[in-house]
């Protein structure tokens, strides 16, 4: 699909691979000298390249760019120069990432437990750093790899997983409700 | 019950069902929440219009703190929607249910049942549609601002600050007179050295300000269009009702004055449908129009985005079929 095509051309030597990778390495707190040392490039041609890159994806009316970036983004601990990055504070829970990459259903909890806990005024995203050692960027870069199973999934099953997530969003609003004193409408009854 | 009310007198069928007192308490029951419910909306927008402007004036360039603030207000409205629809399935509609079967259709019972039914949902149905459009307006009125005074002070402030950006080989001034929206080489005009100029935060907000501002420039065609949609929606349901009225003659002869009436409201209707997606065109070119005034250096991309924008949204545009 990319081959051949001009929108998936690398810009200023930085492939769409290098530009999927390096953001699933900032995004887990990788700094951007980390790895434009490690890509060989100085911050201007990075940054050029970034700019390139997001306006391919706002040039392409079908979509491939941004699609073919979740693939990738997926893959960044494979990439041959950004694999191997880390923030200095550490990877994070390992366990609790490889439970979440192999547990379908662990990740549907903690995307409804997410969702759930935006909607209670927290930062979701903190929520999970804070009880699961999991950052937002491993988190995205597992999210991309549950999307790529998505495609090949049964309606029922999708289904299944879909429901999962609802029941834990309703079951971790009730509670950051409860720790919040209640919800607005709660004690109004029909 | 029975067949076709086999069996039942006129007066059987014309005397008010056994759970007609339990229909009108259930309702009556439906209005007082709903008129509770109301009052916890005006608590909720009332608090969250007074407090939002000192959270916004305070938070960071992302605006997280209100993004917080403002996700924890519409958790609490889809939170009062969704003890709503509980109501509505759990309370409604099994009353519905347990009855339905035991009236015949057509009968007085029947219609009771069934219309009290359709109010009861149309009841839920408004409170919805009137707790989306508060929230929709508290946001509106919360995160509105002129972009105006704000784009061309980020300008301003922006240059300002280059002119003291000086060359780091010879140290004379680097007379910067572009927009650099991220880390850039400038060569210095003295001594060819190329250096790395870091424009700041303010500068990698500008894209971002000035999109804000087009939008803010163009939004007239976009309220024309949703008018011109809703319009549109209003005459097919219009025509719609006019339908069903009509006698088998004037459908057939496609005559009379109800029919007559029908294509009258036909041709605003196309009128309309015609109209709502021009405007929305007008709208995003607009946007770009504006962009490339405000930014440009940047007008061969406005152009391509531009097009790919274009596909898309026409991409999901159609047209209804009336059969008139």
């Amino acid at each position: 699909m990319s081959q051949n095509n001009p929108l998936f051309e690398p810009i200023h030597g930085i492939s769409l691979y290098d530009y999927s990778s390096a953001n699933a390495k900032l995004a887990n707190g990788v700094p951007v000298e980390a790895i434009c040392s490690a890509l060989g490039v100085e911050i201007p041609v990075w940054e050029d390249a970034s700019q390139g890159w997001v306006q391919r994806m706002q040039e392409d009316a079908d979509f491939i760019v941004i699609s073919e970036m979740g693939t990738f983004f997926a893959q960044a601990d494979q990439h041959p120069k950004l694999g191997h990055l880390q923030p200095a504070a550490g990877g994070g829970n390992a366990q609790n990432l490889q439970l979440l990459a192999t547990d379908r259903y662990f990740y549907e909890e903690l995307n409804g437990a997410r969702s759930a806990a935006y909607e209670a005024g927290l930062d979701g995203a903190q929520w999970i750093q804070d009880n699961y050692g999991i950052s937002l960027g491993d988190f995205q870069q597992v999210a991309m790899q549950w999307m790529e199973q998505q495609k090949n999934e049964a309606p029922e099953e999708m289904l299944q997983y879909v429901n999962h997530m609802e029941a834990k969003r309703q079951e971790y609003a009730r509670k950051f409700a409860d720790e919040n004193g209640g919800n607005i409408a709660d004690d109004v009854d029909f | 019950m029975g067949l076709f009310n086999w069996g039942k007198s006129k007066e059987e069928q014309q005397q008010p069902p056994a759970f007609k007192s339990e229909l009108d308490a259930l309702e009556n029951r439906l209005d007082t929440f709903l008129a509770k419910m109301n009052e916890r909306i005006d608590i909720l927008l009332t608090g969250f219009l007074q407090e939002a402007p000192a959270i916004i004036a305070t938070d960071d360039r992302f605006g997280q703190a209100y993004n917080r603030f403002s996700a924890a207000m519409k958790g609490q409205a889809g939170n009062m929607r969704e003890k709503v629809q509980d109501v509505s399935e759990n309370q409604i509609e099994p009353v519905y249910r347990q009855y339905i079967d035991t009236v015949s259709a057509g009968s007085e019972a029947y219609r009771t049942l069934y219309e009290w039914r359709n109010r009861c949902a149309e009841k839920v149905s408004i409170w919805e549609e009137q707790l989306q459009l508060r929230v929709d307006q508290a946001t509106e009125q919360v995160e509105y601002k002129d972009y105006e005074p704000v784009f061309s002070e980020m300008m301003h402030t922006y240059y300002e600050q280059c002119k003291s950006v000086n060359c780091r080989q010879c140290g004379a001034p680097l007379h910067i007179q572009q927009v650099y929206y991220y880390t850039a080489y400038v060569t210095c005009g003295s001594c060819q050295t190329q250096n790395i100029f870091e424009p700041g935060v303010i500068a990698r907000d500008i894209e971002h300000t000035a999109r804000k501002l087009a939008e803010q420039r163009s939004k007239h065609f976009l309220d024309l269009s949703e008018q011109r949609r809703k319009e549109e929606n209003e005459y097919y349901r219009q025509m719609h009702a006019i339908q069903t009225g009509l006698t088998l003659k004037e459908l057939e002869t496609q005559s009379g004055p109800g029919y007559q009436q029908l294509l009258v409201l036909e041709e605003k209707r196309l009128q309309a449908e015609k109209e709502a997606p021009e405007l929305l065109d007008k709208y995003y070119r607009n946007i770009f129009d504006e962009l490339n005034k405000l930014l440009p250096d940047l007008k061969e991309h406005h152009e391509k985005f531009f097009v790919s924008l274009q596909t898309n949204y026409q991409r999901y545009q159609s047209k209804r079929s009336t059969n008139i």
